[in-house]
């Protein structure tokens, strides 16, 4: 349990070799290569930094070019389920298929599809521009005449107006003047009216016309009739409409072929990064100069590798003085689980402990008090184990469920949640229920609920003293043991004194816990200077005084979170005993279905709660006593797998 | 003055301030996550986390609601009409903290939770940082609501 023990390595890569070479490292997905450019080597050597960074600009665009088509077929082919809205579901691929696919891919198709989809961008921008043209000429198209035909009446202006107001009130403006009218339409709306005007009598026309609101009209294309323009728009759009099906119906054909995009996708990704990768290491012009680290029971796998390159040198280093190795996790089958959340915190520093361990022999318990009842603890496992199959990705969250489900059902049975506390209430056939609950239940938590948070203080207690008895630990294995002694030691006797003087009425008990306080203000800090060593030890007492307080008192959230949890199970029940004696007939049928749902929503809600606190008290009370975190994680260079997991 | 409407009023102080608190907190990041949707669908579920954990403030105030009537006697029919007005305004102060903490949390909360719909859009792997702090705020409604529930235990 802990850190996994790391080997420090070079490499020396000659350019002939180098795209193999870093291809096989990369399958083998155990090399973390760390960035030499931002060690103290670039100082001594500041001409292995080329000006230019490498990029393979070849895969670069064949890379973009697919991302594009994904993003095409990705509205077609959703069909992640709801699960896929909460967890990056990565497409299963098998090895064989994934060669076949690299093994036939065809640059052509890809730029086939992407010119489908530029046609396609176009086709829809056209449709928008006749869309907008027709629905302009609609209300024209019963003019057969083109606008230049009718101006070629002598002596005559032709403008078209569009009127909201009374044509009667119009043509009663307009009877001093010489100008004639014809009307194109008419709608409860406006009026669309070609108005032909004596020349020398615009002004006095265009005065009147101003005064009834009237919008003039412009037929940008003068030279054809809108009957003919509205028709023209309707054959183009069949013509496009037609087009965008064609292509349409190519596209989805092709996407059916989904999958294979993706895997090419993650192909040139992991290609792309074989270049990136080597912006890290110093080079010049044929080498490179690669540092990293590996496990150090694979060092044979890696050694067996080079031997089969002679432009490769392996030499396996020893870290330099202020180099911090990466960190890789090692835990056994029941705490490996927990090393996701560990790693939501931040992971450990080379020479810090790994808090995985310490954190699984909490978090199931506490989340179990957090939901209390035993069925939700059975449903969380049922659904847990079937879901372990459907997500590979998130195997670990679901076993920390199956963990938590099985001390729920535990804490359920304690507190007396079976469902709720009343399930006879919804259901009077389940009344056996109550005898069995009551055998099993230590406390009620509605009658006792002072019971329960002396229960969740107690969680407290006993995880804040595993944190200080870490925290010793630790001071203990770096050999500080001054500082244990002033610390933690002191802060145990403190505790011990004055418990054992206060329970037991032994005063001198009492007495004795000034010596672990007198300690900790003298000691728990140290310094050049006396007076600063003992203000900063007053601050650390006071700081720890308040501290223990507050962070036990926030254990009552386990308390708080158990009597929603079993609340609100309790009012589903109530709430199906209303609705199932309402109803004569439909009553027992609504009955079950508020059942369900309630209990249904109950238990995610719930899971979410208990779920997120309990996260909460691991990081923010018991790690402040013991952990710092801030280390690199081991991440060795291997395949890209943003959208495909390879079935080994 | 009735005393039993007092601790009535206690009971719908609880289920409402805490109510009112957890829909406003559930609506301002469930605006803000409508919009990170509109261009990302896939984040729904990240976003969906962010916007309903300012919903718990509100099961707090019901809880402590339910507690008071089962108090009260109204799921067994032995509710006291007569009740003195010094135990109703008992019931009323003991509705107060789970009440205004969980009203004033959850909105504050929301803002946490908005903030982490726009961390989500850019960084999705980040959420459950955000959700952290998130269930930080919250601490001050559970303290509220645990000693609504023990003030209410503690009367007679």
């Amino acid at each position: 349990m802990g850190l996994t023990k790391l080997q420090k390595a070079t490499l020396i890569l000659y350019e002939d070799e180098r795209e193999k070479f870093l291809k096989e490292l990369q399958d083998l997905e155990m090399f973390h290569i760390t960035d030499s450019r931002s060690s103290p080597l670039v100082d001594e050597y500041p001409d292995l930094i080329p000006d230019k960074k490498l990029t393979d600009k070849e895969g670069e665009e064949i890379f973009n070019k697919i991302g594009r088509v994904v993003e095409i077929f990705k509205p077609h082919s959703n069909n992640k389920g709801i699960l896929g809205q909460f967890i990056d579901l990565k497409t299963g691929i098998s090895p064989e298929r994934y060669k076949t696919i690299v093994k036939n891919f065809d640059p052509d198709e890809i730029m086939e599809i992407c010119k489908w989809d530029d046609r396609l961008y176009h086709l829809h921008n056209q449709l928008t521009e006749f869309e907008e043209k027709k629905e302009f000429y609609e209300e024209w198209k019963k003019m057969k005449t083109p606008i230049v035909k009718l101006e070629e009446v002598k002596n005559v202006i032709v403008k078209i107006y569009k009127i909201k107001g009374k044509l009667e009130d119009l043509e009663e403006a307009l009877k001093d003047i010489p100008v004639d009218y014809s009307i194109v339409f008419k709608n409860t709306a406006k009026i669309g009216i070609v108005f032909f005007i004596y020349k020398g009598f615009e002004k006095e026309f265009n005065e009147i016309i101003s005064e009834y609101g009237a919008e003039s009209v412009d037929f940008r294309d003068r030279e054809r009739s809108p009957k003919e323009i509205f028709s023209e728009c309707r054959s183009k759009m069949k013509e496009i409409e037609s087009e965008i099906s064609g292509i349409s119906k190519k596209l989805l054909k092709k996407s059916s072929e989904f999958e294979k995009y993706l895997v090419l996708y993650d192909y040139f990704l992991s290609r792309i990064k074989r270049t990136e990768v080597l912006n890290k290491t110093l080079m010049t012009k044929n080498v490179f100069f690669i540092e990293g680290w590996i496990v150090e029971n694979s060092k044979d796998v890696l050694e067996k590798l080079v031997s089969s390159y002679r432009g490769v040198d392996l030499t396996w280093v020893k870290p330099r003085k202020d180099e911090r190795p990466p960190v890789k996790l090692e835990n056994n089958k029941l705490s490996e689980p927990y090393e996701v959340l560990t790693g939501l915190y931040a992971y450990p520093k080379p020479n810090e402990v790994d808090p995985t361990p310490y954190i699984s022999l909490f978090f199931a318990f506490f989340f179990a008090f957090c939901l209390t009842d035993a069925v939700y603890g059975i449903a969380l496992i049922a659904i847990s184990f079937f879901l372990l199959p459907k997500l590979p990705e998130g195997r670990k969250y679901l076993w920390i469920f199956i963990a938590g489900g099985i001390m729920t059902i535990f804490a359920g049975s304690l507190t007396g949640g079976w469902l709720g506390n009343n399930l006879e209430v919804a259901f009077p056939a389940f009344s056996g229920i109550v005898k069995f609950r009551n055998k099993l239940m230590l406390f009620d938590p509605f009658k006792n609920p002072l019971n329960f948070l002396k229960l969740s203080l107690g969680f407290g207690v006993l995880q804040i003293g595993a944190g200080l008895i870490i925290a010793m630990k630790e001071r203990i294995r770096k050999g500080n043991y001054l500082d244990a002694i002033a610390n933690e030691i002191s802060w145990f006797l403190f505790f011990i004194f004055v418990g054992i003087g206060y329970t037991k009425g032994i005063k001198i008990f009492i007495y004795l816990g000034f010596l672990p306080i007198l300690t900790i203000l003298l000691f728990s800090w140290r310094s050049n200077s006396w007076i600063k060593q003992i203000a900063k030890g007053g601050f650390r007492l006071f700081r720890g005084l308040i501290g223990f307080l507050g962070d036990i008192l926030s254990y009552s959230r386990i308390m708080a979170l158990g009597l929603v949890t079993a609340g609100l199970a309790m009012s589903v029940n109530i709430l199906v005993m209303i609705v199932r004696d309402l109803f004569p007939v439909i009553g027992p049928i609504l009955a079950v279905l508020v059942f369900i749902l309630g209990h249904t929503f109950s238990l995610a809600i719930n899971t979410l709660s208990g779920f997120v606190h309990t996260m909460r008290l691991q990081f923010a009370e018991f790690f402040s006593y013991f952990y710092e975190g801030g280390g690199e994680k081991f991440e060795p260079f291997g395949l890209e797998n943003r959208y495909t997991r390879i079935e080994t | 003055m009735n005393g039993f409407w007092i601790a009535m009023a206690g009971v719908g102080v609880a289920a409402l301030l805490t109510g009112i608190g957890s829909s406003i907190g559930v609506g301002i990041p469930a605006r803000a996550a409508a919009g990170v949707l509109s261009e990302q669908p896939e984040r729904f579920g990240r976003t969906f986390i962010l916007v309903v954990l300012p919903s718990t403030q509100g099961f707090y105030g019901f809880i402590a609601a339910m507690f008071m009537m089962m108090k009260l006697g109204m799921f067994s029919g032995s509710v006291n009409f007569d009740m003195e007005v010094l135990e109703g305004i008992r019931y009323l102060m003991a509705a107060l903290p789970v009440a205004i903490l969980g009203l004033v949390s959850a909105i504050h909360q929301s803002l946490v939770c908005t903030s982490g719909v726009e961390l989500a859009a850019k960084q999705p792997e980040a959420t459950m940082r955000v959700v952290i702090f998130a269930v930080m705020v919250e601490t001050y409604a559970i303290l509220g609501f645990v000693t609504s529930f023990l003030m209410i235990n503690a009367i007679g």
